[in-house]
């Protein structure tokens, strides 16, 4: 009879643990299932504040910070923003060497002139880029971020959306992927490490005409 | 164990939240004491903004925030944010509860308090007002400070004139 018990105690422990492993097993799937997608070498079509058309051939040459968010988002896109900001700002006369760029998923909203005042509120370098929500979405794709629009707040809509931050090299190639709440010191260290590494660093940094043209907008 | 974890987790934060209490800019809603409302800066109308602030319950029993409103935005709705397969999800809740002995902080990505349709932009130094509403407590008005648009915190009292 006690056997039968032990036995009995025993299957139970055994299914709650496996239970429990599974949940866990489930847990980290799930974390890998992130949106860490996209590919090594994105391109994208997209229209500057100014309204000129840009693609990935214009930063050639420089390592892109890249972020997508709207303009509406108060909480999220401000703290990455800030964090991408205040990590170029670490990098000293380095930051020449790197564009940082908030994308927006939102063009229905983001209009140039928001989105122009808005990433200006963190950097006078921040360059905002939105197009038609195809283009968006193609960019969006590329670097493997997703979002989608929340229904029942009418006009003051939110829009859920990945909040990783990603660095792309001179070349084009995807470089690294930081999730949502990276601090400013490990953006610089990671940039300065890849600038380091890089061709880039050999000759004195000048900044280049479609660099110095950033400070135009407002 | 776990229960002890909490106490010890509590225990912390009530002392990490002194300083900021010690300071003026505080509140008070029956026995709940609402510390450093805050924002950040907002440019363009029309746009949405989340105000921040501590809520520490010096009372025996709970109490819950159930609403909010300002005058500055079409609407106000307590919301908190969710992480699913890393998308960043902000959604309504009902009410936050407010337990003695178990200081709550808003802060940027977890609770806040969303601000619809503000009708100005937020000036960075600026001031709004924000009628919270407790189940117990009833309503309470506070002034929340404007930081800057990439604030992670509120600035001490007192150097607003940045």
């Amino acid at each position: 009879m006690k056997r039968v018990r032990s036995l009995a105690i025993g299957i139970v422990a055994a299914v709650i643990f496996a239970v429990l492993a599974g949940t866990q097993i489930f847990h980290v799937a799930q974390m890998r299932a992130k949106p860490s997608g996209g590919v090594a070498e994105p391109h994208f079509t997209l229209t500057a504040a100014d309204g000129r058309t840009v693609t990935e051939q214009d930063f050639r040459g420089k390592f892109l910070v890249v972020y997508f968010g709207y303009t509406f988002c108060p909480d999220v896109c401000p703290t990455n923003l800030n964090a991408i900001a205040a990590g170029l700002d670490k990098l000293g006369g380095k930051a020449d060497l790197v564009v940082p760029v908030f994308v927006s998923v939102d063009p229905a909203r983001d209009t140039p002139e928001k989105l122009s005042a808005y990433v200006a509120q963190f950097s006078p370098h921040m360059l905002g880029l939105s197009g038609t929500p195809e283009q968006v979405k193609a960019a969006a794709t590329q670097f493997g971020a997703v979002y989608s629009r929340v229904e029942g707040d009418g006009e003051f809509y939110s829009v859920d959306h990945s909040a990783d931050t990603y660095v792309v090299g001179p070349d084009g190639v995807r470089l690294e992927t930081l999730a949502h709440g990276f601090t400013p010191e490990r953006l610089a260290a990671v940039l300065s490490q890849r600038i380091s590494s890089s061709a880039l660093s050999m000759p004195p940094a000048k900044v280049e005409p479609s660099g110095s043209s950033q400070g135009e907008k407002q | 164990m776990r229960k002890i974890h909490g106490l010890i987790k509590a225990a912390t934060l009530c002392l990490c939240l002194i300083p900021a209490l010690a300071i003026a800019h505080d509140y008070k809603a029956g026995d709940v004491v609402i510390g450093h409302p805050w924002t950040r800066a907002t440019t363009g109308s029309g746009q949405n903004g989340a105000a921040y602030l501590t809520l520490v319950n010096n009372g025996k029993e709970a109490d819950r925030l159930i609403k909010a409103s300002t005058p500055a935005a079409q609407k106000a709705e307590l919301h908190t944010h969710l992480v699913e397969d890393g998308v960043m999800k902000m959604r309504p809740v009902e009410g936050i509860d407010i337990e003695p002995g178990a200081p709550l902080e808003l802060k940027p990505g977890g609770l806040h308090v969303m601000l619809l349709g503000l009708k100005e932009p937020l000036k960075d130094g600026g001031k709004i007002p924000l009628t919270l509403t407790f189940q117990k407590a009833g309503d309470v008005t506070v002034e929340v400070q404007v930081e800057s648009a990439g604030a992670m915190e509120p600035a001490h009292e007192g150097s607003a004139t940045h």
